[in-house]
């Protein structure tokens, strides 16, 4: 799978990095000063990466846990995000990481000491309170798990602090860290959804949407408490059908009392990125749709995103109670609850 | 495709194997072609591979993502006289700036740091490949193509038991001519690559019949190229024009009649989408 490792040196002798390194025995392997000389240059295509990213074993230096946007949680008032690893192995085709990042190579950063001390800091900085973190922005959280060994640190350093919350958001079926060990209920495995044909025709590489509700029912029955993330939405003129389809299915799978939360959002993305999207796929008919730029993004038209989450709040009302509903758009921020109703832990509720 | 060497025993095999031709008409560097390959011989050192490189770019017409490969002799620390290899990481002896090729066609070949050198290599002090060129000619080729379409490979000629001094140009011949093979699946994979890419440039009506009717600012331009470009994606059996009245009265008007029909026609993003890559080899 990982034919060519790039290792910073002054990693090299990590214990982690030589773990890694015995997995992949096949590997090439070149050593750098660091991962920005072959994450950053200009001038790489994205597309052709994704035909065999490199690993790029890494240290992250500097800010290892941000503040999250304004609004982006499912519940918090403190919000941060953290990115032990860049890009994915899977290959969505409405990724908004093909826009983001110059590189498709997977970065790792080892030092995830250095990663939970920074959330110790922010749990400091919010004494008594409840503090989320959220994994899954610039990776998936556990597709690489077995390769990576994260989970079940990120998992170690949860047990002891209950104030501390983690989202780790996936689609892959790569569970085994969370099966091994007791739930704890400060940890949230949020799986991505979307309709079975949606999945198959644009997640390239991803598990098919039976297999992540397999494994999501396998967590529910040890405890594990999930979200479900219907992000992004994908419209056209089988929206409503496909949807209502996803929705039977999911529900036949999952009882609404394993959810922790549920969240609907729109496709929606920096216009920068998009930009980059069409021009890596200029062919790609799901960007021709028909988007608007508003407030510095691409999205549906705000009449088009409203009659999207309208009828999946409709469809999940069915299923889920209102309390744990949650939605994103690109200006409007709409959520269904206010704070004031969210159980458990109140705040802003919208990615 | 585009090649770069440095001496002329390095290009025969490679102008015999292309059937290139002599282009009589360049004068500051020796240039071959044939209808899809130029090749240029640059001279010994980084300084003349760099302005060969440009060169060769100049007078190959300046097409984007096209492949540049630099082939040539390198000695190595290690005896594998006759070896191959792809260099994974250049690097400026002299200036230490370093470069890292992309590898992603690279598994089957056998790949080594190159060094580029002022003077040739005597002492080998490191595990890598040793030539005078490459961290010329990799840092202009990236100007005028994409990363994962350069590469520079070299074919071992000489090591501290097997010094340069015994090499003569009919061996350097051999030694390029023996790597034929090599070369030839290097440069099949990066063709490989080379059509992923191409395939990405986006088709579109043309603007003319808009442009000669209506008078379109820049920026209404770029709006009008985005959606013809969108509407060749989904409406590739319908001309734009039929959507337009022809009684339309400007050039924004236009722009909204065909963005509002886009938006009322039948969208299905589910269909089979056409193959995302060919195989590579």
């Amino acid at each position: 799978m990982i034919q060519t490792i790039y290792i910073e040196r002054q990693v090299a002798d990590h214990p982690r990095t030589r773990k890694i390194l015995a997995r992949f025995p096949d590997a090439h392997q070149i050593d750098c000063d660091r991962y920005t000389e072959i994450f950053n240059p200009k001038n790489q295509n994205f597309r052709l990466q994704k035909q065999q990213p490199a690993l790029i074993i890494a240290h992250k230096f500097g800010k290892r846990v941000l503040s999250a946007p304004e609004g982006y949680g499912v519940g918090g008032q403190h919000n941060y995000y953290f990115s032990h690893m860049l890009n994915c192995i899977y290959d969505c085709r409405y990724c908004f990481l093909q826009g983001m990042y110059r590189s498709a190579h997977y970065v790792l950063f080892i030092n995830y000491d250095d990663f939970f001390e920074s959330m110790d800091r922010a749990l400091a900085n919010h004494p008594g309170e409840d503090v989320w973190f959220f994994s899954g922005y610039d990776c998936d959280s556990l597709a690489l798990d077995p390769v990576t060994g994260f989970a079940a640190h990120l998992l170690t350093f949860l047990e002891s602090r209950q104030r501390a919350f983690a989202e780790l958001r996936t689609k892959s079926t790569q569970i085994r860290a969370l099966l091994s060990v007791p739930a704890i209920p400060n940890a949230i495995v949020a799986f991505s959804l979307t309709p079975t044909e949606t999945a198959d025709r644009f997640e390239h590489k991803a598990p098919p949407i039976s297999k992540r509700l397999q494994a999501m029912r396998q967590l529910a029955d040890k405890g594990w408490p999930l979200g479900l993330r219907f992000d992004p939405l994908i419209f056209d003129d089988a929206f409503k059908n496909r949807y209502q389809r996803l929705f039977e299915e999911v529900f036949s799978v999952l009882a609404p009392e394993t959810l922790h939360s549920v969240t609907v959002g729109p496709f929606r993305m920096p216009q920068r990125f998009f930009r980059n999207l069409v021009r890596l796929y200029p062919s790609e008919p799901l960007f021709a749709s028909p988007f608007q730029n508003r407030s510095g993004s691409v999205s549906y038209s705000a009449a088009q995103e409203e009659e999207m989450i309208g009828f999946c709040r409709e469809e999940l009302a069915a299923y889920v109670p209102p309390e744990r509903l949650f939605s994103c758009s690109v200006d409007t921020r709409q959520h269904w609850n206010p704070p004031a109703q969210v159980p458990q832990a109140a705040g802003a509720p919208t990615q | 495709m585009r090649l770069v060497t440095a001496l002329t025993p390095e290009a025969a095999p490679l102008i015999e194997h292309y059937r290139l031709e002599k282009v009589n008409s360049s004068s500051m560097f020796p240039l071959y072609r044939n209808d899809n390959i130029y090749l240029v011989v640059s001279g010994i050192g980084k300084t003349l591979a760099a302005a060969a490189t440009a060169y060769l770019h100049a007078m190959s017409g300046e097409l984007p993502n096209q492949l540049f490969l630099n082939i040539g002799i390198a000695g190595h620390r290690r005896a594998i006289t006759g070896a191959s290899r792809v260099a994974s990481r250049i690097t400026d002896q002299s200036t230490g700036q370093t470069w890292y090729p992309s590898q992603i066609i690279c598994d089957s070949l056998d790949r080594s740091p190159l060094i580029t050198v002022e003077t040739v290599e005597r002492v080998y002090a490191e595990d890598a490949a040793y030539d005078m060129e490459a961290a010329g000619f990799y840092p202009i080729a990236l100007r005028a193509s994409t990363a994962e379409l350069v590469q520079s490979l070299k074919v071992i000629s000489d090591h501290p038991g097997e010094p340069v001094a015994d090499l003569d140009l009919q061996r350097i011949q051999d030694l390029i001519g023996n790597s034929i093979d090599e070369i030839d699946s290097l440069v099949k994979a990066l063709q490989g690559l080379a059509d992923i890419v191409t395939s990405t440039i986006p088709k579109s009506y043309s603007l003319d019949p808009f442009i000669e009717r209506w008078h379109f600012t820049v920026t209404q331009r770029h709006r009008l190229r985005r959606v013809l470009e969108r509407w060749a994606v989904l409406e590739k059996d319908e001309s734009p024009l039929t959507s337009v009245p022809s009684d339309c009265p400007s050039a924004r008007d236009t722009i909204e009649a065909l963005e509002n029909a886009l938006v009322a026609k039948r969208l299905d993003l589910h269909e089979p989408a056409a193959p995302n890559r060919p195989e590579l080899s």
